[in-house]
């Protein structure tokens, strides 16, 4: 199926009714979810996984795609209304769209977020469209040689950019990411590994009670331990929302430069959307150097196009290769792996409609949150209205059970508070949690396609650098690895300045 | 504050050495077909390597952001604990007590520790809370969520 076919193929899944409920759904909860402090698309995601399971796939998926979006949507708004985003990307939204809330302007600041985020999207599904399905088309011809060496190239890249002060940091998470997927019975021998003898833990450690640990548990153990209430919301009225002619004339071709920035950002394993929302910031930056940083409508409008462009652009690992690469698409391939659909190269074989469907309805998902998100904007801010205790008290009750929900297990409630400690003390220490989630998404992966690699080559290690993939790959990897440090012996300067986030987030803080 | 950074890397050595050592009972198998102890004893060996490799970012004061962890004040570290102990007894309570009333605990040392200062209101939240999530979850969602000692009432 060619993109075109495709497309109006997905459009025909996505407009059933429904589906189309489930995309509108799942944009309202997502954007509800991603408006309260501390909610990231990843604990937004792996809360809303239980209500979706007893869905038809398509549906199901349809739904957390457009959770992913809304939540997205939600965290700019407050990053925009209040100066506290829940994850990075947002808070480079925030710099200007804050700045632009103080001087009475949060209406503008909101519209010109919502058709950046409009913008940004339909490049970036278009994006998703076409990149993924060539994609697969080429990665059928993939083997376990392959596999792994895309799995471990990447992984390497990820630890490279996103580790902050010591690289040794990363790849500690990373460890623990992977030790804790080999825990419980070994689905290539069927043998227990680390179960200490318990009965409970042959099942293993479940990604999902630690995700809601690591993030979301420990995002509330920290606003726990602020105390302090949010700052008062404003009121913005319905005629404030619509900008000036030149607003516009500054924001949208802003938006284009920051989609299709976002969009390229999104497809290299690493944090992408934090990156890619910096780039788009940094282009507006030398563009106008006196407006940017003082409230200007482009730099809300530019980064927040390139943030929805990056979401778009890490799907495509996601649904070509079945490799995820943030925190967020290891969420969505949970979510497909709970429904039975095995993303990768056959994904758009074997189950077109949950492919091409997800496609259209992020599309329609995308009109949903640009129609609806401007007359309810009042009804997102009462949101932020409701008391800390309550909001505290539902968020810890929710992530509980909603772990319990994935397998009606005590133990993965134990593992919540565990992993909530754990999360905490690495977000304090600059520790990427990132990579715990994507060690125990991709370690498994790693195991399966090793192992047979080498029982094709019968025990010749070197079939991971015989075929060409594998060697563009390392290729690719020494440039990363060595690139920066030979541009700076040579020039002297460095590649890339250095991206400080403010309130003690690192870069590494983006993906959860 | 390198104390942190430091008790953390001797941590994860500590880890990484059982976890290597408790792996050895694990067969590695031969290089055509890598056994059940191969992925242990290579994650066991890089994360001994790299928590050693980290201890010395930390001495030799490499890791700045060591340097500017922000640790809470002792009312905040009161509310983290009160809220993980909270967790804790809920998470011992659920099978005995049922998800009603181990929720309703749940909710009111939650609401109560975040400053809710008046009793009637805390614990007017705190049953409109627990009833909400034992209806949602368990009537309309379907989940599982142990009755306790309401079970005998149906």
């Amino acid at each position: 199926m060619n993109p075109l076919d495709g497309l109006a193929y997905g459009f025909g899944v996505a407009l059933t009714p429904e589906n189309l409920i489930a995309a509108l759904v799942g944009a309202l909860i997502g954007t509800a979810v991603g408006i309260l402090p501390g909610m990231s698309p990843t604990v937004a995601i792996a809360l809303l996984l239980t209500p979706t399971m007893n869905m038809r796939p398509e549906t199901g998926i349809i739904m957390l795609g457009a959770i992913y979006y809304g939540t997205q949507y939600g965290d700019s708004m407050t990053a925009i209304l209040l100066g506290v985003p829940s994850e990075a990307p947002s808070m480079v939204i925030g710099i200007d769209g804050y700045q632009m809330s103080k001087k009475g302007r949060a209406g503008t600041a909101l519209a010109v977020s919502a058709v950046g985020s409009f913008i940004g999207a339909s490049v970036g599904l278009i994006g998703l469209a076409l990149f993924a399905s060539i994609l697969s088309r080429f990665a059928l011809a993939f083997g376990p040689p392959e596999f792994f060496a895309v799995a471990f190239v990447g992984l390497i890249v990820l630890i490279r950019m996103v580790s902050g002060a010591s690289i040794w940091k990363g790849v500690l998470a990373l460890c623990l990411g992977l030790g804790l997927k080999t825990i419980g019975v070994d689905p290539m021998s069927s043998q227990p590994r680390f179960t200490f003898g318990s009965t409970d833990l042959l099942l293993g450690v479940e990604l999902i009670p630690v995700v809601m640990g690591l993030v979301g548990m420990a995002e509330m153990f920290d606003i726990a331990a602020g105390g302090e209430g949010l700052p008062k919301v404003g009121r913005v009225r319905f005629r404030e929302l619509f900008p000036s002619k030149r607003e516009w004339a500054d924001a949208i071709p802003a938006s284009l430069r920051g989609a299709g920035l976002g969009f390229l950002f999104g497809l290299v394993p690493g944090p992408a959307v934090t990156l890619a929302t910096f780039a788009s910031y940094r282009v507006e930056k030398r563009l106008a150097p006196e407006e940017v940083g003082r409230g200007s409508p482009r730099a809300v409008a530019g980064p927040k196009s390139a943030d929805d462009g990056a979401v778009s652009g890490t799907l495509v690992p996601l649904m070509a290769l079945g490799i995820p690469f943030t925190s967020v698409t290891a969420m969505l391939l949970a979510g497909l792996l709970l429904h039975g659909v095995e993303p990768g190269p056959v994904l758009m074989l074997h189950n077109p409609e949950v492919f091409w469907g997800l496609v259209a309805a992020m599309y329609i998902g995308n009109v949903a949150l640009l129609v609806m998100n401007f007359p309810l904007v009042g009804m997102w801010m009462s949101l932020l209205r409701v008391p800390q205790p309550i909001l505290l008290a539902l968020l810890v009750c929710l992530m509980l059970i909603g772990s319990f929900a994935v397998r009606s297990s005590v133990l993965d409630m134990f593992v919540v508070l565990i992993a909530g400690g754990v999360g905490y003390v690495m977000k304090k220490l600059h520790f990427d949690r990132t990579l715990v989630i994507l060690g125990m998404v991709i370690g498994p992966m790693l195991e399966e396609n090793f192992g047979p690699s080498l029982e094709l080559s019968g025990g010749d290690p070197r079939i991971f650098i015989t075929s060409t993939i594998p060697q563009v790959l390392l290729a690719a990897l020494v440039v990363v690895l060595a690139g920066p440090a030979i541009f700076r012996r040579l020039t002297g300067k460095r590649l890339v300045a250095p991206v400080e986030l403010g309130h003690g987030a690192g870069p590494t803080d983006a993906a959860p | 504050m390198r104390r942190a950074s430091l008790a953390v890397a001797v941590f994860s050595f500590l880890v990484a050495a059982i976890y290597l050592a408790d792996g050895r009972q694990y067969s590695l198998g031969t290089m055509a077909r890598p056994g059940l102890g191969f992925q242990p004893l290579v994650i066991g060996v890089v994360a001994l390597v790299s928590s050693l490799m980290y201890l010395r970012d930390v001495l030799a004061g490499r890791d700045r952001d060591a340097l500017s962890v922000r640790w809470p004040d002792s009312a905040g570290l009161r509310r983290i604990l009160v809220i993980a102990i909270g967790v804790g007894c809920y998470l011992l309570l659920l099978p005995r007590l049922g998800d009603l009333l181990s929720g309703v605990f749940l909710v009111l040392l939650v609401v109560r520790s975040m400053g809710m200062t008046r009793w009637p209101t805390s614990i007017a939240t705190a049953v409109v809370m627990g009833v909400a999530f034992h209806y949602v979850f368990r009537e309309l969602l379907g989940v599982a969520l142990p009755l306790g000692i309401l079970s005998g009432l149906g």
